[in-house]
C-alpha cells in the first residue's frame, strides 16, 4: 500500500507522463519528430467489424478499407496506396477500428503539399468513395485470397476461429475481422456504402500526424481541409449489448492432416463488474504482464519449465468482449511425447486456479509495475514510439484523456486488486477447451 | 524463414539501405580495448540505449552438414543463460535491469546482440558476461530441446508454401546432407549430441575470431574495460571452419507437387550473382521494382489486374561465400487464376530482365531506400547490426558512408546492366503446389517431394 502511494505521489509531483503528442484540432493530433524523419499520416476510423450490420462481424469493415485504398477517387486518380513517389501506404482493420496510413520520405522542404493532399483526400472519404463494379469484384477476390492465405491454409487458425465462435455464439466479438469465405463472396458495394454512411463521420475519426514540421502548419492544413465536413449522429454500438452468459464446459478434439505438433487451448468467458473502466484496464494489464512472463507461477514457468508439458511460447490473451464481459485464453504446443489432452486439462486447471496462484504476489506485481513504468519512460523518449502508442490507444477506442493518466493508474493499482481480477477470471464462466492433433492414418 | 536466412537477410537489407544525411551524424571509428580487442564504434550522442553486436565467424553448418542441428539448438541453449541460474529467473532478472539479448546462428557465424540503457552499462555487462563465458548448456534441457525442435521442424514443413521450398531445395541440391540442411529436415536433430555442441562452442567462440561493434552514446574509454570484462573468459584463439562451395543447379523447368492446398503456391527462381557491397544495392533496387510493394510491377500484374493474389514477394540469399545467391519470387494465388498468374509472372519478369527499369522507378525506389536507411539509423541496434553484418562479409569500416555515396550515384544503366549480367535469365525454374496440374503446363508432376529425384529436368 505504501509503495503504491509513494509511486502515485512521485508521478503526481512530476506530472503526467511526458506525452509528446499535441492536439492541434478537434480530431487531429501531432507528434513532433526529429529532422530527417519520415512524415507519418494516419486516419483512424473508430469502427471495425464489431460495428457491422445485424450485429454480425462478417468482414465488411475490412472490405471497405480495401476499396477505399484501391478505388479511383476524384482527389487522386490512381490507387491511394500510390499517392506519392517514394512513399508507402497501407491500411488495417480490427474489431474496433479501421486505420489508413501513409509514410512520406523526408525532403529538403516541409511536406506541406503532401499533407494538404492527404487531408483533402480523406476529408472527401468521410463523405463518399468511388469504386467501379469491376474493381470492387476484383478486390473482393483479393480479400478472399487474403482470407485463404491467413486462415484457410492454416489448420490452427481455422480451429481458433471456430473456438471463438463457440465461446461467444451470439456476439460479434466471437467472430474474426476478416470474415468467412462465404461472407466474403457475398459482399456488395451497397453494403460497404451503408457501413461507410454509418461510421465514416468526422466525429468518429482521428487524424494523427508525425514529422519534422511546425504544429501550426499541420493545424492550418487540417482546419482548411476538414472545414466543410459535418459531424453526423452515430448508430448504437453492437458492442454495448452483452452476450448471453451460460456457465458451461465445452470440450472438443479435432485432427488435421497438416498438424504434426499438437496444440491445446482453453478459452473462458466471464462476467466481471467494472465500476471504473480505467482501473479495471490497469488491473488486466498487470495480470496479462504476469501471464506472459516467465516469473514463478506464470503459465510458462508451470507448463514449460516445471511440468514440461508444453514447448515454446504460450499464447495468452485477455480481452474485453462486451461491457463487464471478458475473455481469457491460453494456447500452447504440446511437448514431444505429451498427450495434448493432458496439456488441455492442465491449462484449464491453471485458469481455474488463477485466484490462488502462489506466484501472483505483491512483490511480483510491484516488479511488473516498475517494468511498465520503465517502458512508458522509454516511449516518452522516442517520438516514433509516442506516435505508435497514440495510434494503438485511439484505435482501441480508449479516451485520450486516460492516456496521460495511464502511468499513474498503473502505479496506483494495488496488488490486491490484480489478485481480485485473477480470482474473477477463475470464477464461474463458459469454458471451451480443445485439442488439435495429427490425423491418424487408417492402416 | 530459417535462422540462417534471418541473419543473411538482415545484412542484405541493411546494407542495401545506404546512409545519406543521417550517416554524417554517426562517427564510426576503429577502437581497441585495454585488453587488446579491436572493435568498431559508432558514436550516436542522442541515443538512450547502447547496442553491442558480436559475430563469431564460422561456417560449420555449411562445411559439415551433420552439424546442421546447431542452427536450432545452439541459439536456444545459449539463450538459457549462465550456469547456476534457471533460464526463467535469468530472463526476468535481465528485464528488470532493462537489458535484452538474442542469439542467432547462420551459415556465416554465431551472432549475439545485446541492448541496454547506457546508464546501466556495468550492471548489464555483469549480467551478460557469464552467459557468454559460462553458459548452462544443461544436458537435460538439451534432450528436451532436441525432441521439441524435431517436432517443430516437422510441423514447419507441412504448409503448402513450405512444401514448395522443399521441392525447390530438392531440385537445386538433389538428395543428400545439403538438402537436409537447406530444408531443415527434422532428421538433422537425430544426429545432435551435447558433446558435439560443447566442442563446437569451444572451437568457435574465441577472441581472435570475433567481429565486434558497439553503437550508442557511451565513449570508447568507458566501453573498453567493460568489453574486456564481458569477454574475459573466452579463449584467445578460435578454430572456425572455413566456408565451402556447394554444388547446385537450377534448371529452368516447372515442377508441380500435387496435393491439397487452399491456394496454388508459386515459387519461381534462379541463381543470381551478388557480391557484398555495390551488388547488394543494385539487387535491392532492381528487385524492389519487380516485387517491392504496391508500386511494384508484379503487384500490379498479379493483384491489381488479375485479382489473383493478396501479395507477391521476393528475396535472395547467398548459397555460400562464392557470391552465388538463390533468388525466388513467391505468391499464393487463386486456383482458378493460377495459369493466368504464371503467364503474367513470366511476362513481367522477362520484360524486366530484357528492358530493365525506368528512371521514375529508380527515383521511387531510391527515395524509399534512403528513408529506410534513415529509419534504421535512428537506433543503435540497427546501426550496430548493419556494421557487424557488413564486417562479417568482409566490407570495410567505412561501409556506411561508402554505401550512401554509392546509392546517390547509381544510374538506370547501372541497374539494368546488373540485371542482365547478374540476375537469372527469364527461363526461371518454377515450383507449383496445387491440387491439380490441369492447365499449368508442368514439366514434371509429383505427389511427394522425394519423387522429384525421378523428374527429367
Amino acid at each position: 500500500m505504501r509503495i503504491a502511494f509513494a509511486l502515485a505521489l512521485i508521478l503526481a509531483v512530476l506530472g503526467p507522463a511526458r506525452a509528446a503528442e499535441e492536439r492541434v484540432g478537434d480530431r487531429v493530433f501531432f507528434v513532433r519528430d526529429k529532422p530527417g524523419a519520415a512524415t507519418k499520416f494516419q486516419m483512424i476510423v473508430n469502427a471495425g467489424c464489431l460495428d457491422e450490420a445485424g450485429s454480425q462481424c462478417r468482414g465488411m469493415a475490412h472490405y471497405l478499407e480495401h476499396i477505399v485504398l484501391v478505388g479511383r477517387n476524384p482527389e487522386h486518380r490512381d490507387s491511394a496506396v500510390r499517392m506519392f513517389s517514394g512513399a508507402s501506404a497501407n491500411g488495417w482493420t480490427s474489431s474496433r477500428a479501421t486505420v489508413y496510413l501513409h509514410d512520406i520520405p523526408a525532403a529538403s522542404t516541409p511536406p506541406v503539399a503532401e499533407l494538404e493532399q492527404l487531408f483533402r483526400f480523406y476529408a472527401a472519404r468521410l463523405k463518399d468513395f468511388a469504386i467501379t463494379e469491376e474493381d470492387a469484384a476484383r478486390e473482393r477476390n483479393v480479400v478472399l485470397q487474403e482470407h485463404d492465405w491467413r486462415v484457410q491454409s492454416n489448420p490452427f487458425s481455422r480451429v481458433y476461429r471456430d473456438l471463438w465462435r463457440r465461446l461467444l455464439p451470439d456476439h460479434p466479438s466471437g467472430q474474426w475481422t476478416i470474415g468467412t469465405r462465404d461472407d466474403i463472396k457475398a459482399f456488395t458495394v451497397e453494403q460497404a456504402r451503408a457501413y461507410h454512411q454509418n461510421w465514416y463521420a468526422i466525429n468518429n475519426v482521428w487524424f494523427v500526424v508525425s514529422g519534422d514540421i511546425e504544429p501550426s502548419v499541420v493545424k492550418d492544413i487540417a482546419d482548411k481541409a476538414l472545414a466543410g465536413v459535418e459531424p453526423r449522429p452515430l448508430p448504437p454500438r453492437n458492442f454495448a449489448r452483452r452476450p448471453t452468459f451460460v456457465e458451461e464446459y465445452i470440450e472438443e478434439s479435432r485432427s488435421d492432416p497438416l498438424v504434426k505438433q499438437a496444440v491445446a487451448s482453453v478459452y473462458k468467458l466471464v462476467n466481471i463488474a467494472e465500476p471504473d473502466r480505467a482501473k479495471s484496464r490497469a488491473q488486466r494489464r498487470l495480470l496479462t504482464a504476469f501471464l506472459t512472463s516467465q516469473l514463478p507461477g506464470s503459465p510458462y514457468d508451470i507448463m514449460v519449465d516445471k511440468k514440461k508439458l508444453a514447448t515454446g511460447r504460450i499464447s495468452v490473451g485477455i480481452d474485453r468482449a462486451a461491457p463487464e464481459t471478458f475473455t481469457i485464453y491460453l494456447s500452447a504446443s504440446a511437448a514431444a511425447g505429451i498427450d495434448p489432452a493432458l496439456l488441455r486439462d492442465e491449462l484449464r486447471a491453471y485458469v481455474d486456479g488463477l485466484g490462488s496462484n502462489a506466484g501472483l504476489t505483491a512483490a511480483s506485481i510491484r516488479r511488473l509495475q516498475t517494468r511498465i513504468a520503465n517502458a512508458s519512460e522509454e516511449t516518452d523518449e522516442e517520438p516514433r514510439r509516442v506516435f505508435s502508442r497514440l495510434i494503438n490507444w485511439l484505435a482501441s477506442r480508449y479516451d485520450h484523456a486516460d492516456l496521460a493518466r495511464w502511468p499513474a493508474t498503473i502505479a496506483a493499482t494495488e496488488p490486491e486488486e490484480v489478485i481480485a481480477m485473477a480470482q474473477a477470471f477463475a470464477g464461474p464462466g463458459r469454458i471451451v477447451a480443445a485439442t488439435l492433433v495429427p490425423e491418424i492414418k487408417a492402416q | 524463414m530459417s535462422v540462417a536466412g534471418v541473419l543473411r537477410i538482415s545484412v542484405l537489407c541493411l546494407l542495401a539501405l545506404p546512409c545519406v544525411a543521417r550517416a554524417a551524424d554517426i562517427a564510426v571509428t576503429r577502437q581497441t580495448t585495454p585488453g587488446g580487442l579491436s572493435y568498431l564504434h559508432a558514436a550516436m550522442p542522442e541515443a538512450k540505449t547502447e547496442s553491442i553486436q558480436m559475430i563469431w565467424r564460422d561456417a560449420t553448418t555449411l562445411a559439415s552438414p551433420d552439424m546442421a542441428f546447431l542452427g536450432g539448438l545452439a541459439p536456444s541453449l545459449l539463450a538459457d543463460g549462465p550456469r547456476g541460474e534457471s533460464r526463467g529467473n535469468y530472463s526476468e532478472r535481465l528485464q528488470d535491469i532493462r537489458t535484452g539479448y538474442s542469439w542467432g546462428l547462420g551459415n556465416d557465424g554465431l551472432q549475439l546482440s545485446i541492448g541496454f540503457r547506457a546508464r546501466s552499462l556495468e550492471e548489464s555487462i555483469s549480467a551478460i558476461a557469464p552467459m557468454i563465458t559460462d553458459p548452462a548448456l544443461d544436458m537435460t534441457r538439451f534432450e528436451e530441446l532436441r525432441k521439441n525442435l524435431r517436432l517443430g521442424a516437422a510441423q514447419a514443413q507441412e504448409p503448402a508454401e513450405a512444401q514448395a521450398s522443399l521441392v525447390a531445395a530438392r531440385v537445386t541440391f538433389g538428395d543428400g546432407p545439403v538438402f537436409r540442411l537447406q530444408s531443415r529436415d527434422p532428421a538433422i536433430y537425430d544426429q545432435a549430441t551435447p558433446e558435439a555442441l560443447a566442442a563446437w562452442r569451444q572451437r568457435v567462440m574465441g577472441r581472435d575470431n570475433l567481429v565486434l561493434v558497439v553503437a550508442g552514446t557511451l565513449k570508447p574509454e568507458m566501453l573498453g574495460p567493460q568489453i574486456d570484462r564481458l569477454l574475459a573468459g573466452l579463449p584467445q584463439v578460435a578454430r572456425p571452419l572455413p566456408a565451402t562451395t556447394l554444388d547446385l543447379s537450377i534448371p529452368g523447368r516447372t515442377v508441380l507437387l500435387q496435393r491439397p492446398a487452399a491456394q496454388t503456391i508459386l515459387l519461381a527462381g534462379g541463381l543470381a550473382k551478388i557480391q557484398p557491397g555495390l551488388d547488394t544495392q543494385l539487387a535491392s533496387i532492381a528487385t524492389q521494382v519487380l516485387h517491392g510493394g504496391f508500386q511494384s510491377r508484379l503487384y500490379k500484374a498479379l493483384r491489381e489486374k488479375l485479382g489473383a493474389t493478396y501479395g507477391v514477394s521476393g528475396s535472395w540469399r547467398w548459397v555460400d561465400r562464392s557470391g552465388r545467391a538463390l533468388y525466388g519470387i513467391r505468391s499464393a494465388v487463386d486456383h482458378e487464376r493460377a495459369a493466368a498468374a504464371i503467364d503474367a509472372l513470366r511476362a513481367e519478369y522477362a520484360a524486366w530482365w530484357e528492358k530493365g527499369i525506368t528512371a521514375d522507378e529508380l527515383a521511387d525506389v531510391r527515395a524509399r531506400i534512403r528513408q529506410g536507411r534513415a529509419e534504421t539509423q535512428r537506433s543503435p541496434s540497427g546501426v550496430a547490426a548493419t556494421l557487424a553484418g557488413g564486417l562479417a562479409l568482409g566490407l570495410p569500416d567505412t561501409m556506411l558512408a561508402d554505401a550512401g555515396q554509392r546509392l546517390e550515384a547509381i544510374t538506370v544503366e547501372d541497374v539494368n546492366r546488373f540485371i542482365q549480367q547478374n540476375m537469372p535469365k527469364p527461363e526461371l525454374g518454377l515450383v507449383i503446389v496445387a491440387p491439380s496440374d490441369a492447365g499449368l503446363k508442368a514439366d514434371c508432376v509429383v505427389k511427394a517431394v522425394e519423387e522429384v529425384d525421378g523428374c527429367k529436368l
